[in-house]
């Protein structure tokens, strides 16, 4: 009889741990779930690494254009010799229409 | 098996069902957090690619910025000096006729500038106006006046006018009431003509059509 009483009490016990178990489990389950889901990742140092690169590449292409606005420049300076060539030519063209029959008929 | 041993088998299903019952619950958040994980990693990205083509949409903008401005200030430095070298052909051009009218081929001209005035109104009785050097040229308006006679077949008498004009060379023929003017200076002839001529010599100078 003494025996069965504390059989009894053992599968009380059990049954207690094994809730404690779940219930255990089940607080750990919450815990996990409410960390992940108010845990935020951090894009801050990625962002600034790719504007970096982006800046870097824009700053190239502006370059580059940049340089080709200055070889038209520079083009400027070969129309400019050009004109001083047929300045004499010019001159002639406005002195035949200014003067009648020309500068030096 | 005596009670004892039996209790203690069905104690230790009891226990064994509780951490099986545990570890799927574990195992079913574990899931779960990776989905969320995932889930956020998915929205991060999301965050960077928006904040990245924002960025690189403003980069665009200040390099075109940057490209329109250059483009401008090296047109404008090419029309500048496009336009100042065609003002310097124009302001040789005027040199020049300052010297050619000091040439022995001058007062002929001279003769044409004033036929050519006094033909453009149709002759009758003009009134020319020199400049002080040229009216000391003693240009025969007479026998011009002759000359346009017979080309219009119209009388006309030319009188040298005691008012004398500043210019470098050329006439100033009117009718004798003042009505109708033509001004055949150089620099009135250079005056109407500026703009065609602009063109003519931007062709001249760069081959331009």
């Amino acid at each position: 009889m003494s025996s069965l009483v504390e059989s009894l009490e053992r599968f009380r016990k059990a049954e207690e741990e094994a809730k404690r178990i779940i219930e255990e489990a089940k607080k750990e389950a919450e815990r996990l779930k409410l960390e992940a889901s108010t845990s935020e990742i951090d894009t801050s140092k990625q962002l600034e690494d790719e504007k970096a690169k982006l800046k870097q590449e824009a700053e190239k292409t502006l370059e580059t254009e940049l340089k080709r606005i200055l070889q038209e420049e520079e083009k400027e300076q070969v129309l400019k010799k050009q004109a001083e060539q047929n300045m004499e030519k010019a001159i002639e063209a406005i002195l035949s229409e200014i003067i009648p029959g020309g500068e030096k008929p | 098996m005596s009670l004892e041993a039996q209790a203690s088998k069905i104690i230790d299903k009891i226990i064994s069902e509780a951490r099986r019952q545990a570890d799927q619950i574990l195992s079913q958040a574990r899931n779960e957090v990776e989905k969320i994980k995932e889930e956020q990693r998915q929205k991060a990205l999301r965050k960077i690619q928006m904040e990245l083509e924002k960025y690189r949409k403003e980069l665009e903008e200040t390099n075109k910025r940057a490209l329109i401005e250059a483009r401008f200030k090296a047109k404008e430095s090419w029309l500048k000096t496009r336009e100042s070298l065609i003002d310097e052909a124009f302001k040789k051009a005027r040199e020049r006729i300052a010297t050619f009218v000091k040439t022995p081929r001058y007062p002929k001209v001279l003769e044409e500038l004033i036929e050519e005035a006094s033909i453009a109104i149709g002759g009758g009785s003009l009134i020319v106006q020199l400049n002080d050097k040229d009216a000391d040229l003693n240009i025969d308006l007479a026998k011009l006046a002759k000359r346009i006679t017979r080309k219009l077949n119209v009388i006309t008498a030319l009188t040298l006018s005691d008012v004398k004009v500043k210019t470098i060379g050329g006439a100033i023929v009117s009718t004798s009431d003042g009505r109708i003017v033509y001004d055949n200076t150089f620099e009135a002839r250079l005056h109407r003509k500026e703009r065609d001529l602009r063109l003519t010599v931007a062709k001249k100078l760069w081959g331009e059509s």
